[in-house]
Parts: structure tokens; sequence; C-alpha cells
């Protein structure tokens, strides 16, 4: 863990705002010459090291290999299972692994550049170009409250509810978008499926939900100091009474606290469910599953806000600046645009499964239209990424996988009916401000 | 344990023996016992999420916050269910195997060789397999027993608290069912037939000779068998993992998953650690207890 | 002694004979259903999976699951992996090259250990056996992190030997105390006569006692070699993706999830060794069969 001249140099950009970042890129100018003039194709010769999880790694391969073909750095990628990649990223850096490039969920962002992990790329040539392009409502995930930029985008995605079309209008209902239509409508369509709604409620997963419906019902989960406020908004238990009576009354179906995704999608495109709440691909799993009502299945236009993920690539400790230049290239290339000014990349995961990219210039270019099938709403997608979903920033915070592990089990026990409403409000307050002061199981 | 010096041999044969077993212990102890003794002294400490230093020296702080919470005495219920349930099933459901396929009977030679099959499946493709088989509406299970009249619906067995633990149980117990029958019908196989016809002449019935035969027979590989089905049910994390993650809530949530949680998720090293070492000290106390079952019967 | 047990099936009665096949019938099913509903998954598509009841005797099979999967074949069909047929085959190669070499220096080390406990007893012989056992109830998941230091210091990792060495963790102890138990039970009368016949300790354990354990040692070989290809965890943090399982955990992606074709890859990474410890089966159960009990 030798500290470069580099380092340091960052280490004093640290605390810059990035919403005053007019005079810093010429601050970061001044400081590190090499970095803003020093063209990283020639300067680096070495190899570089990227870990992603197994996603397509054919895909990730030849990309990679398209941007070496250009006369880049060659690229070692290694690919682990999505299932285990956290304990097995964070052995490996914790034990001294050197990962140039490397996926992560957003949650373990701010924790990594906490621990020497990962490196914030504040004052990198175009970073902030790459932040103003993107999406308003994506920032709070790579810009943290203090300014520093700490990672850039591998995909992003927004809560959409799926619905039968064809199963609606034989009811004579209209979309709904409150989760009190949703809950009537699912109320009315229990004659046409037994258990309409569905969701990926399994315990890693209620914390997305959470701010699913907390979004949806207009409620803040946390201020911008990250502390937990929910329970201050008397909506809130609302919310976890309409989660409880959607279980308990039987229009989730029981087997929801441990259904995969893929059968969820699988009960939509055979007609044994009406709605069904989760990133908004999942539309190309149920259309191409090609079961009786695949064809019905639509996206409906998301209440007044719904949560929006994304997972994102981080930049880990390098060598020297000629390194973390040409990892930087990189980084821009897999999680922004290539030189030509396209959504090389992210044009890929669209054709591939429908993933998205946090930029407003990405619904609008003419390739990546044509690459996402036609059934997608990309207007409907691009507006809901623009106006109406949120990240909730806190959820980058280092203390946030924790609290993120003990929603499953309190969620889990108000939905089994172990907890009320109001005591569910009171634990995951607890569960968070536990999480914030430290040490607890 | 007494009479063991007695037992020893001439020098010379003892230091053969010595020799013999020296890799073997230079293998174990540098590979088991230097990370043993640092997951000890991890849970001393305040260790942080870098694993950069060991922090600062806390006592026994990671043991008080765990003796004191909730969480983990619900866990240790469950591990404690799981466990027992596990194995007892396991060696149950092993023996009755082994002795049924000690019998003649036309394909014996087919059953045996299907006895393997769950033993060279893994453990996490168990999980991921015995998941979907108790699926709530695609599972195999459930098309079973409606086919059979034995339920009136699909059940989600792994959705439901009362029903997940058995489930997650009779998952693994499938595997580890398989590798003591192997072990127990080789047992069976050396068992002499003039003792059980001897018997049979006395007019012994079934009951009587298993018990009084059989069983004592089986004693010594049945004590192996059992030291290796505790140490499995208290370190099982694969399977629960891979079928729900320890839900729905905390009713799977085994000890392995709490420890896995503060290591990987939480990053709090010194308290997952402090959690391993507890773990370990209970699977070590309950092997040593069947261990000290095998002792006694070696003393006549 | 099959032929002591086919003298008490003639004196069988019918009652006897029912119990005995119905037991076989119940037995069957514990361990086919499992296997049953997975083969059968392989080979419908999503559309009939998604139909209840489950068929657990399909209208209409398709190879598509195993084509999606070996050829990459997807078609659209929702699976995180369209390389797998180019990484299955390698995989289960470096799975089979890991199990062997530890099931060869397993025995070695093991067998020498277990041979010298059951013969040559020494002064904390019984201690060491009782630290054996108590190896084995580390949990694995908490002391991954100092191997994948000293690995990555000696440069093996993500190569055959950083399984190779830390699965003696699971291996080692099983095989020492399964072959202690073995060697407990064999007779002394031959090594005797060959210490007689002014046979050295050495060559006694090399000529007489290797050849007549054999079968003991592939039982214990076969034992090990599962216990090495079942690992999961070990896989995932120090290698990428060098052994079946982590690939086929690959399968359960963030972005896809389809039953159907990990089901068909499940059943080709079950077949080796399914198919290796039928070959061995004989050796098994007959090892153990000369082994335990006096």
């Amino acid at each position: 863990m030798t500290t470069t001249n580099a380092t340091r140099g960052f280490g004093s950009l640290n605390r810059r705002s990035f919403l005053k970042a007019g005079g810093a890129s010429a601050l970061a100018a001044s400081l590190l010459p090499g970095l803003m003039t020093g063209t990283a194709k020639a300067a680096y010769s070495g190899t570089l090291d990227m870990l992603a999880w197994d996603f397509q790694p054919d895909t990730i391969k030849s990309l990679v290999g398209e941007w070496t073909a250009a006369g880049n750095p060659a690229v070692n990628v290694a690919v682990i299972p999505n299932l285990g990649y956290t304990p097995a990223l964070q052995t490996r850096l914790r034990g001294g692994d050197k990962i140039d490039l490397f996926y992560n969920f957003a949650y373990n962002s701010q924790k990594f550049v906490n621990e020497g992990w990962a490196k914030t790329l504040n004052g990198l040539p175009g970073v902030d170009d790459m932040i103003a392009d993107m999406f308003e409502s994506a920032r709070g995930r790579h810009v943290n409250a203090a300014g520093d930029i700490i990672s850039a985008p591998y995909f992003s995605a927004v809560h959409m509810l799926h619905y039968n079309e064809k199963f609606l209008a034989d009811a004579g209902l209209a979309v709904p978008t409150t989760l009190k239509e949703i809950y009537d409508a699912s109320k009315s369509l229990q004659s046409t499926v037994a258990s309409p709604y569905v969701a990926y409620w399994v315990k890693e997963f209620c914390e997305e939900y959470l701010h699913t419906y907390l979004l949806n019902e207009q409620i803040t989960a946390f201020d911008d100091a990250g502390q937990p406020v929910f329970a201050d908004d008397p909506k809130t238990v609302g919310v976890f009474e309409w989660w409880q009576a959607m279980y308990q009354e039987g229009l989730a179906p029981k087997s929801l606290l441990t259904d995969d995704p893929g059968k969820l999608s699988n009960e939509m495109a055979q007609g044994n469910a009406a709605f069904y709440v989760l990133h908004h691909y999942f539309l190309t799993s149920i259309r191409s599953l090609e079961g009786p009502q695949s064809a019905n299945v639509k996206t409906a236009p998301a209440g007044p806000s719904t949560l929006q993920i994304g997972e994102v690539l981080q930049m880990g400790q390098s060598d020297s600046d000629d390194e973390r230049l040409a990892t930087w290239d990189l980084m821009k290339y897999y999680g922004w645009k290539d030189t030509d000014g396209k959504f090389k990349v992210f044009n890929q995961w669209a054709k591939a499964a429908g993933l998205a990219a946090p930029y407003a210039g990405f619904f609008t270019d003419p390739e990546v239209v044509a690459s996402f099938p036609d059934y997608y709403d990309l207007a409907l997608l691009s507006d809901t990424f623009a106006t109406k979903s949120n990240v909730v920033p806190a959820r980058t915070l280092p203390w946030y996988p924790d609290f993120q592990a003990k929603v499953g089990d309190i969620v889990h026990a108000l939905l089994l009916g172990q907890a009320t409403p109001a005591k569910t409000v009171e634990d995951l307050t607890a569960a968070a401000k536990g999480a914030q002061g430290g040490r607890t199981l | 344990m007494a009479g063991a010096a007695d037992l020893l041999g001439p020098k010379a044969d003892r230091a053969f023996g010595l020799k013999l077993v020296a890799p073997a212990m230079i293998i174990l102890i540098v590979l088991l016992a230097l990370p043993t003794l640092l997951t000890l002294v991890y849970s001393l400490h305040d260790v942080p999420a870098s694993g950069s230093s060991f922090g600062p020296f806390v006592g026994l702080e990671n043991f008080t916050i765990i003796f004191s919470s909730p969480v983990f005495w619900r866990s240790a219920q469950v591990t404690l269910t799981f466990s027992v349930g596990f194995v007892i099933l396991s060696t149950v459901i092993g023996l009755a195997m082994a002795m049924l396929l000690n019998q003649r009977f036309i394909g014996r030679g087919l059953a045996r060789a299907l006895l393997i099959i769950p033993w060279a499946t893994p453990w996490l493709v168990i999980g991921i397999l015995w998941k979907w088989f108790a699926d709530g509406s695609v599972g195999g299970l459930n098309a079973v027993l409606m086919m059979l009249g034995l339920t009136s619906d699909y059940h989600p067995f792994l959705s439901d608290p009362n029903t997940a633990l058995p489930i997650t149980v009779l998952a693994a117990v499938w595997r580890q069912a398989s590798f003591a029958g192997i072990l127990l019908l080789a047992g069976l196989q050396t068992l002499p037939e003039e003792l059980n016809e001897a018997a049979q002449l006395d007019g012994a019935n079934w009951w009587q000779r298993f018990s009084n035969i059989t069983l004592p027979w089986l004693r010594p590989v049945l004590i192996t068998v059992t030291v290796f089905n505790v140490i499995y049910a208290f370190l099982q994390f694969d399977v629960v993992f891979a079928m729900t993650q320890g839900g729905p809530g905390d009713t799977t949530q085994v000890l392995s998953i709490l420890i896995y949680r503060q290591l990987f998720v939480n990053t709090n090293i010194g308290l997952g650690s402090a959690l391993a070492v507890i773990l370990g000290v209970v699977a070590l106390i309950g092997g040593l207890t069947i261990v000290r079952l095998f002792y006694r019967r070696e003393m006549h | 002694m099959a032929s002591s047990a086919f003298e008490r099936g003639r004196r069988r009665s019918l009652a006897t004979s029912v119990a005995i096949y119905l037991g076989v019938l119940v037995f069957a099913i514990w361990i086919l259903l499992p296997v049953w509903y997975l083969v059968v998954s392989s080979l419908i598509t999503p559309s009939q999976l998604g139909v209840k009841p489950f068929p657990l005797v399909p209208s209409s099979v398709t190879l598509d699951n195993y084509a999606a999967v070996l050829f990459g074949n997807t078609g659209g069909k929702g699976i995180g992996s369209t390389d797998m047929g180019t990484r299955l085959v390698p995989t289960i190669g470096q799975s089979l090259l890991v199990s062997s070499i530890l099931v060869v220096l397993n025995l070695c080390i093991a067998g020498a250990a277990a041979y010298g406990l059951s013969r040559y007893p020494f002064r904390g012989a019984r201690v060491f056996e009782l630290s054996v056992i108590a190896t084995r109830i580390v949990p694995a998941i908490a002391i991954i992190g100092p191997f994948f230091v000293a690995f990555r210091v000696i440069g093996v990792l993500n190569t055959p030997w950083a399984l190779v060495i830390s699965y003696n963790v699971f291996t080692l102890p099983l095989a020492i105390m399964i072959l202690k138990n073995y060697f407990d039970q064999l007779p002394r009368e031959i090594e005797e006569a060959a210490k007689i016949d002014g046979a050295t300790r050495l060559q006694t354990l090399w000529i007489i006692i290797v050849p007549i354990a054999r079968p003991g040692l592939v039982a214990a070989g076969v034992l090990i070699f599962l216990e090495a290809w079942s690992e999961f965890f070990y896989a995932l943090v120090l290698t990428n993706q060098l052994t079946v399982p982590p690939l086929l955990a690959g399968f359960q992606s963030v972005q896809q999830f389809n039953w159907n074709a990990l089901a068909a890859a499940t059943v080709m990474s079950m077949l080796p060794p399914t198919v290796l410890v039928l070959i061995f089966q004989r050796h098994v159960v007959g090892a153990l069969t000369a082994g335990v009990g006096k």
C-alpha cells in the first residue's frame, strides 16, 4: 500500500464539491499536469486487470477486446459468479489483489472507497462531462455528498409495474398507479388469477421494494445526512399496512418470499399473475418466454416516483498515473461512451437484456433505439429516468449494506404477520440507526 | 485412555509411527492452526473492514455483543434444530437404506449404485435443485404430493416459516444420508451370518436380532458416521444459502449464515470471527461427545 | 457373504419379501424423485414448466436447453451465460485435475498417517487423532483470508494448486479418520509374518499393506474426490471459475434466471462424478465391506 504522489494529489481534492466543480477542473489541471495532458494510449504499456460478474462473459470479453484493438492496452478479464461476488471481491482486495477495474454493487461503493479498495475519479479528464451527461436523478449514486466521484455506471434500471393489458381490459380496469389502486385492481382480478400481484420479495431484495413503495407514495426515506426519516411521515405506516395486506390477503402468492425472478417472469408469461413489479428489463424476460400471455404484458407509467437502481464500475489501486489513466479510458468506454461518442457497450447490454444507461442521450441515440425491442416504450423509460425516479443517495453510504441485510428479516416478519406495520417502522428505524452505530448482529 | 501408554510398541516403532504421521501433522498445522489462531485473535479485536491491521483490542466485547443479541440466540436455536434434525435423519435414513440394501432382491446392484448419486452432487447444487423441487408452483414435490392425494393444494414449502426449516434439513439430509448409508452398508456386510442364524434358531424376532446383534456390531462405524454428521450439520452453509438465504424472515438463519453476513456484508471481521469461534466450539463439543462414546467402547 | 444372504433369502416369508420390495420402492423414490425432477426440467420448455401440475411425465421433450447451454444458442431465452459450452468442458477438466491430484496426494499422506496411528502408536497419537477431528470443525469461510494472502505471495492464485493445497483443510482429516478406521480392521497376521521374514517396516508397508489395503484406499479416494468436486466457496474466492460449482453458480445472475437451462447444465455437471463413482462403485462398497468390524 504505497502512497504515490498522485494519491496524495487526489487526496487533496477529496473535499471539493462536485457542485462547485466549475473551477475544480482547472485546479486539477494545475495539480496534475501529467494526468490532464498525457495521452494514456501511448503512456501505458502494461496489461489491465478487470473483474466482472458472470453475465454474458463472452460479450464482456469481445467488448473489451475491441477496445484493446483500437490501440489500447490489453485487458485481463476475470469472471466470477454473481452469487458470492461480494465476498470474493472483498477477500481479494483485502488480501492485496490489484484489480484496475471491477464491477461492484452500488451499495458497496462508498465503503470500498473508504477502505482504500477503490479510488475516487475526481479530476480525471472528462469525468465532469460524464457526470454532466447523466440524468440528474442518477448523479447521487456516483457522486457523494462531499462531491467525490466514486464510481461510473455499469448499467441502470428503474423499478416498473408490468401489467397484463388484456386482463385489465377484460375486467374493465384502468392501469393502477398508487398502492391503493394496485390493491383494488388486484382484488378485482382475483376472479381471473388467484394471486394477481408478484414481486421479487426475497430477503435480499425487500430493501429495493421498501424504497420503491415509499417513493410511490412520495415518502422520503433518508434525509440528506443519511438519517432515517421515514418514521416521521404519517403515510409510512400505510405503506406497510398495504404491503402486509397484499401478502396476508393472498393478493400476492405465498411463495413470493423465496421465489426466483425468472419464475415470476414465467408466471406473467403463463398468465398466472397480472402485475409484476421489478426492474424495467424484466419485460425482456417475460416477452422472450413466449408464453400465452407474454405479448399482453406492458410497462405501466410510474407513479410520482420510483426507485432507480444501478450497479457500478469502480477503479481499484493502480501502480502509476499512466495505468490509472488507461483504466479511466477503459472505464469511460465501458461506463459511458467510446471515443466516437457512441454508447457502444451500453448498446450491447440493451440488445442482450434491455439494460439501460443513466444518460439522457442514450434513449435518443438511433442505434440504441434500434437495439431495444419494439415492446419497450423508450419515451416512458427515459421520462422515468429523467423526472420520476430516485436513486436514494443513502443507499451508497458505507453502513448501508448492514441496514440492507436487516430489511429482509424485518419485512418478512411483517408479511408473515409476526410484526405490526407500526412495529415494522420502529424496527426499520432501529436497524438503520444500529447499522450507523457500528458492530451489531 | 489410562491404558494408552501400555499399548505403545518399542521405541523404534514409535519413532516410525511419528515419521509416518509427520507430513499430515505439518500440513494440518500450517493450513489450519495458523488461520485458526488468526481467527481467535480477530475475535478479540474491532478489526477494520480493510483488514490492514487488527484494529483496537476490545477483549471479549465481540462476544458480549453476540451473547446479548436476540438475533444470535434465535440463530443458535435454528442451528440446533437444524443440526438435531440433520444428524438424526441422516443417521436413521442412512441406517435404514443400509439395512435394506443388505437384503437380497432383484436389482440390488442398481439400487446400490443409486445410493451414491446424492453423494456425488455438490452441496450448492443440492440447494439449487431442492429450491426448485420444493417450489410452491412449479415444484415436483407438490406435484407428487397432489398426485398421491396427500395434499389438496400447492404448498409454498420454502416461504412458509413452519416448513422452510424442515425442507432445508431434508435437502441436506438427502446427500448426507447416502454418505451414512454407504459406510453403514459396508459395516453390515461384515456381520458374520452365523450370529444372526444362531439367534434365529433361539427364536429371536427381527427386532431382537436388530437391537442385540446388528446395532452393537455397527457401533464403531455408526459413531464415525455420526461424528461426520455432527460436523457437517453445524457447518452447513451452501444448502441453506442457495435455498432461502436464511429466510423467510429468520426461520432458517443458521449461524454460518450470520457469520457470512458479518464477515462479508457488514464487514465486521471481529464480530464474524467471534461467531466463527463460537460455532467451532459448539461443533467441537458435539463431535467430541460422540468421540468420547467411541473411546468408552474401545476400553472393553 | 453374498451366498449367506442368498440362503437367508430362500427362507424368506412372502410378507418379508413384500416389505422389502415396498422398501426398495420408497428408497428409489427418495433418491430418484429430485433427480427425475431435475432431468425432466432440463428437457422441457419454460412454458411446460409453468403449467400446474408439474409434468412428471412430459408430453414432449426438447434438447433446446442443452443446446442453449452448450452452444450459446439461447435465442434470447434469457440466459446469463451464452458461452457455457466452451467453458463447461474445460472447467470439468480442471475439476477432474484438481480432484485427482488431491486424491493421490491425500492417499499418500493420510494413508501413511492413518497406518502410523493404527500400527505404530506414539506418545500423543491419541491427542493427534482428536485434533484431526478438531481441525475439521473450523468454519471454512472464516479462514479464507489468510489463504488468499499466502497464495498471492507464492503466486498460485487462479491455478489448480490453490485448490489442491487449500482443500486439504476438508479432505485430509476425512481421509485420515476413514483410513485409520480401515487399518484398525485389517488383520495383523500377514504383517507379523513379514516381520519374521526380516522385512523392514517400510518394505512391509509398501509390499504387503498397500496391495491388501487397496480397496480401502479406493473408497477413501472416492470420498476425497467428491469432497473436492463439490467445493464452492474456496474455488469462488481463490480462482476465477476454475472448477464446476462456481461456473454453475454463474448461471444465476442478477439480470437473468432460467431454471430449465440451469437444470441442463446441472445434469451435465453431475455426469462425470456419477459415471466415475459408478465405475468405482464395486470397489467403494466392497472396500468398506472388508474393512469395518472384526
